[in-house]
């Protein structure tokens, strides 16, 4: 009996041997480097996206697959069906390094928004990107239209301005206006805080990236639906928005407090407009 | 099938009608007698206690063969096989043993023999087991058993692993009738109350030789509780508490017997909250998220399970019917279909509602299980209806340019199981016995929903076995079977429209074609077991196992939530095939226990998904939303390895230490890669102490630590991220009360003590970066009851 285990011991091991070979098996998926567009960026309905990023892989490269889809979903309570623009297509690739140069057309009648971009890539082996390990890559694009609610910036004196002065421990106040030319507004969102930009975002270390949404200073959705012109003025009245020292030093090396103004009209088309609220 | 019945019935009534009785003596090695043994008949399911001389006497039985079961509190259950009229009765000799596991009556369908004469590994656990490990699900109070893992989805969903194999490659046999509901499914849990069970075996190693298809890791096989004797009408409500996740649990039963005449119900509920983690973020697509309050946001869920059971016991055999229904609604973490996202994380004030996405499951069942005495032999017939219905819930992506869905119903599957087990026992001399089987299974699986996965279909199965068990002076036993297996998967074409607009249908998009396939199986198995003397004893088992493809890898093509996968189904598929040893060497001494488990097993044309270098879009531009990587279902050879090593030891009567090692290693000789969720390596130890009580009002208290130490798994697929080991401290105590012969118990126990953050490889939240459950403590109360 003990000799009966001894050799099917031996016979097992020397079956394992046999099996692993000393093929090097490739399972290290490729890497993809965005260039543009970048995190943030706008582009008209109608016009083109162009899409740069560079492949790499340690073998060779296969396929990559290019996703936009909306990202109403956070923000629209569902309460509009919108048609959104929508597009998914896998391209090849080819060698162990492919730099990839596409222009991809937004049609027309694009509902205005945020949009995710998504890129993933797979090798010839099988090996792909996840969205585990970051790897697969995800963007945000804002698409504009024409009938999109639109926000003028102003000082107490109905001056159109590109910044605002404000002191710390002081209430901001801020004018303005959202109007909606085709159609009618549906809310309107009004945050004070910091913006994710591509060029500020490329220098953080990944993984420690937040959303947008979070660590707001000031935050408020307003109900406006059937309106066409709200002032911002109005829609702040009786709120105190104060920004203290210690937010300023939260912020990293080269990032700003933005007012930000996010408005929906009744079609579903959503823009942001932003503008930077200046501290000596 | 008329002609079977009266035939049957014939058989029955020709037998002789002589009466006869069993009678015997209980005692221990040194002569006494022992008093208050049980004493169980297999066939009949009738019990008897041994009185004060250790004696035991039933009457008015049919002359037949029957195995008797014969277990004492501190002595080594054993089975033996029993003609009544044997002159004046046998004297059962029992030996000591401080081993729990050694006091269990081994009960196997299949076996009548005891535990040396199996010659298959296997573990066995009773109610006692099962009480002090409570973990939410039945397989999760197993997956501390050497061999045994689970394959998680949150706290409230998890499946059977057993020696790395899993899904479609286990066997769950709930009173003899193979559960069947979508177990292809990494996100699809057992659908068993986990109160239920009073025994579970958990058979290591090919199996379809017994139970057909699918027998490739193991099974588990799920026995009822004993049924109380005659007059005696009890109950017990169980109740517990769990900290985590505020989750409430209850089982209320009452059972009786009217001169033989048995009933039981069973009615459970379990209801929980969203569990907590230790982590207060958690890093997914280069975004951190957050975990607010440490929980994970919809993981909430509640189960409300019914069981009622009717039987009759006579001298010809007994018969019993069982009706239950299993029903659970549980929520699937915010992030887990898609990608995560931080707005929906933020908490909605309550912690116990089940939001989207979530899934409902219904599993209806009606189990008939009778042994039937047919002139001398016995014929066990087992027979089961099972109605598995599984809603899963979530909002429909807005996507594409067709309608959008009404509704948040993705998936309804409906899967209506009918089963017919048939085994005839034949004693052929005291040396040789013969099993004769049948087995039938009919399936039909209808779908609903707005997304499609798994098309309609319908599928049968017949096998039949013989099996042959000799045993030579007393000291080896050798089985030998074969069996034949007939199968067939019939499989309906999908074709989803492709809209131009809202209201057009521009073209169709085939996702399946239609099938029709069959599928014939020739299966065997040797088996030897060794017992030369009380203490040691080898084990040794050869054995061939096959899996029929199932309509998933056949015909799958969508978008598979639970894996993130496109997976698609290959329609020429074969029957997977196994070639597998197994050896068990065991040394028993009365307080210490040695058992080395090793196998080894080549599998022709095992099943995987491949990657593939396409994306959904590669295949249609327009038939997948929210696509990604596709994988293929391919075959080829495949190599398993491994084993267990357990060990007990008891250095005083009241301590007890219990070690277990295991290990799997595989290997996809078509990748050159290991094969995805293999469960690491791990080591889990147990000290138990157990102090009597001198005070009337206290029966007893014992406690408790484990220590459970899992290694790295850096043995992975392609595109399967390797996980870091970690180590888990837990502690129990455990006390039983007395008052008037009423006995409450109480068990408090602490989990992941340290509350270590830590990944489970076999997580289904693993994929989304999500550490374990942390810490938890678990209150339980038994309280049992007796109706005069």
């Amino acid at each position: 009996m003990k000799r009966s285990i001894l050799s099917l011991g031996l016979v097992s091991l020397m079956f394992l041997m046999a099996c692993e070979d000393d093929e090097v098996v490739d399972v290290t998926a490729p890497t993809i480097e965005m260039e543009e567009p970048e995190y943030g960026e706008a582009f008209e309905a109608g016009g083109d996206i162009h899409f740069d990023a560079l492949f790499e892989d340690d073998v060779e490269l296969a396929t990559f697959n290019l996703t936009i889809h909306d990202n109403f979903d956070g923000h629209n309570h569902g309460r509009v069906a919108v048609t959104a623009f929508d597009f998914d297509q896998s391209y090849e690739l080819t060698g162990k390094s492919d730099d990839v140069h596409e222009d991809i057309e937004i049609p027309a009648d694009a509902t205005a928004g945020p949009y995710h971009l998504i890129v993933e890539a797979i090798d010839a082996a099988g090996n792909s990107t996840t969205f585990a390990d970051g790897s697969s890559k995800e963007i945000e694009i804002w698409i504009t239209n024409d009938e999109m609610p639109h926000v003028h910036f102003e000082d107490a004196n109905e001056t159109e301005v590109d910044e605002y002065e404000g002191e710390v421990g002081v209430a901001l106040m801020f004018y303005g206006e959202v109007e909606d030319e085709v159609g009618a507004l549906d809310h309107v969102m009004i945050m004070v805080g910091h913006l994710e930009e591509g060029a500020e975002h490329d220098d953080h270390d990944h993984g420690g990236r937040t959303l947008q949404d979070d660590d707001h200073i000031f935050e408020k959705e307003i109900e406006v639906e059937g309106e066409t012109s709200v002032l911002l003025q109005d829609l702040l009245e009786g709120e105190s928005i104060v920004v203290a020292q210690s937010d300023l030093d939260e912020l990293e090396e080269g990032e700003h407090l933005y007012l930000i103004v996010q408005a929906e009209d009744e079609d579903g088309n959503i823009s942001r407009h932003a503008i930077e609220i200046h501290f000596d | 099938m008329r002609q079977f019945y009266l035939g049957v019935i014939m058989m029955v009534a020709s037998a002789s009608m002589a009466q006869t009785s069993l009678k015997g003596k209980v005692t221990d090695s040194a002569g006494e007698p022992l008093v208050g043994a049980t004493i169980l008949i297999h066939e009949l399911d009738k019990g008897m206690v041994t009185d004060l001389e250790g004696r035991f006497r039933f009457d008015n039985l049919r002359v037949a063969d029957y195995h008797l079961h014969i277990s004492y509190v501190g002595y080594e259950a054993k089975t033996i096989a029993m003609h009544p009229g044997e002159g004046d009765g046998v004297t059962i000799v029992l030996e000591p043993t401080s081993l729990e596991l050694s006091e269990i009556v081994v009960e196997s369908n299949h076996y009548k023999t005891g535990p040396r004469e199996h010659t298959l590994a296997m573990e066995i656990i009773d109610m006692e087991y099962l009480k002090k490990n409570r973990k939410g699900t039945l397989v999760n109070s197993l997956e501390d058993l050497p061999g045994v893992n689970a394959i998680n989805t949150g706290v409230g969903i998890s499946k059977p692993v057993i020696r790395g194999m899993s899904f479609n490659r286990v066997i769950v046999n709930d009173k003899g009738v193979k559960q069947e509901g979508q177990q292809w499914g990494t996100d699809h849990g057992l659908e068993i109350d986990m109160f239920e069970p009073g025994r579970v075996e958990v058979v290591k190693g090919p199996s379809s030789l017994m139970y057909g298809s699918d027998g490739l890791g193991g099974v588990l096989n799920i026995f009822p509780p004993s049924l109380p004797d005659p007059g005696t009408h009890r109950g017990s409500v169980q109740s517990i508490y769990k900290t985590n996740n505020q989750s409430v649990s209850t089982s209320t039963s009452l059972e009786g017997n009217f001169d033989d005449k048995v009933y039981r119900l069973r009615f459970s509920t379990q209801d929980f909250g969203d569990y907590r983690v230790p982590a207060t973020s958690f890093n997914y697509n280069n975004f951190n998220l957050p975990l607010y309050d440490n929980q994970l946001k919809n993981t909430a869920g509640n189960e409300r399970n019914l069981t009622a059971m009717v039987g009759l016991k006579k001298n010809w055999g007994y018969s019993t019917l069982t009706v239950s229904n299993f029903h659970q609604t549980a929520g699937f973490f915010v992030g887990a279909i898609g990608i995560p996202r931080s707005y929906q994380l933020t908490p909605d004030g309550d912690s116990r509602n089940i939001d989207l996405p979530k899934q409902v499951i219904n599993h209806f069942k009606v189990i008939s299980n009778s042994n039937i005495l047919i002139g001398k032999n016995w014929l066990e017939l087992d027979m089961g209806y099972q109605n598995n219905y599984r809603q899963e819930q979530s909002n429909p992506h807005a996507h594409g340019k067709g309608p959008r869905p009404d509704g948040t119903q993705a998936h309804a599957l409906r899967l209506q199981t009918y089963s017919l087990n048939a085994r005839y026992f034949i004693r052929l001399s005291d040396r040789h016995s013969r099993i004769l089987g049948v087995q039938g299974q009919q399936q039909s699986n209808s779908r609903g929903g707005f997304e499609f996965l798994l098309p309609e279909f319908s599928s049968a199965s017949v096998g039949a076995f013989v099996f042959e068990e000799f045993s030579f002076k007393k000291q080896v036993t050798a089985t030998a079977g074969v069996r034949f297996d007939y199968a067939n998967r019939s499989i309906d074409s999908y074709s989803e429209p492709i809209y131009s607009d809202e209201t057009n249908i521009e073209r169709y998009y085939q996702r399946n074609g239609a099938i029709n396939s069959d599928f014939y199986n020739v299966s065997g198995a040797l088996g030897l077991s060794y017992y030369p003397s009380r203490s040691f004893n080898a084990k040794w088992n050869l054995g061939t196992s096959f899996k029929v493809p199932t309509a998933a890898e056949l015909s799958m093509n969508g978008i598979h939530h639970g894996t993130f996968r496109h997976e698609v189904g290959d329609s020429t598929l074969t029957s997977e095939r196994g070639l597998q040893a197994d050896l068990s060497l065991s040394y028993q001494k009365s307080n210490i226990s040695l058992v080395v488990s090793p196998f080894i097993s080549w599998f022709d044309d095992f099943i995987y998904l491949a990657p593939t270098a396409m994306f959904s879009s590669s295949m249609d531009p327009d038939a997948f939303s929210e696509g990604g990587q596709v994988f293929k279902y391919k075959q080829n050879d495949a190599f398993f390895a491994g084993g267990e090593v357990a060990a007990e030891y008891h250095p005083i009567e009241e301590l007890h230490i219990r070690i277990a090692y295991e290990y799997v290693y595989n290997y996809n000789l078509d990748t050159k890669l290991p094969l995805p969720f293999t469960p690491p390596a791990s080591i889990f130890t147990e000290l138990q102490y157990e102090l009597e009580s001198s005070m009337t009002w206290l029966d007893g208290v014992n406690f408790g630590v484990n220590f459970k130490r899992v290694f790295d798994q850096n043995r992975v697929d392609r595109n399967e991220r390797t996980t870091p080991g970690y180590y888990l401290i837990g502690f129990n105590m455990g006390t039983q009360f007395v008052f008037n012969g009423f006995k409450p118990e109480l068990v408090f126990s602490a989990l992941n003590l340290t509350d270590t953050r830590y990944f489970n490889h076999l997580s289904r939240y693993r994929l989304l970066n999500l550490p374990e459950q942390g810490r938890n403590f678990v209150i339980s109360v038994n309280i049992p009851f007796a109706i005069k």
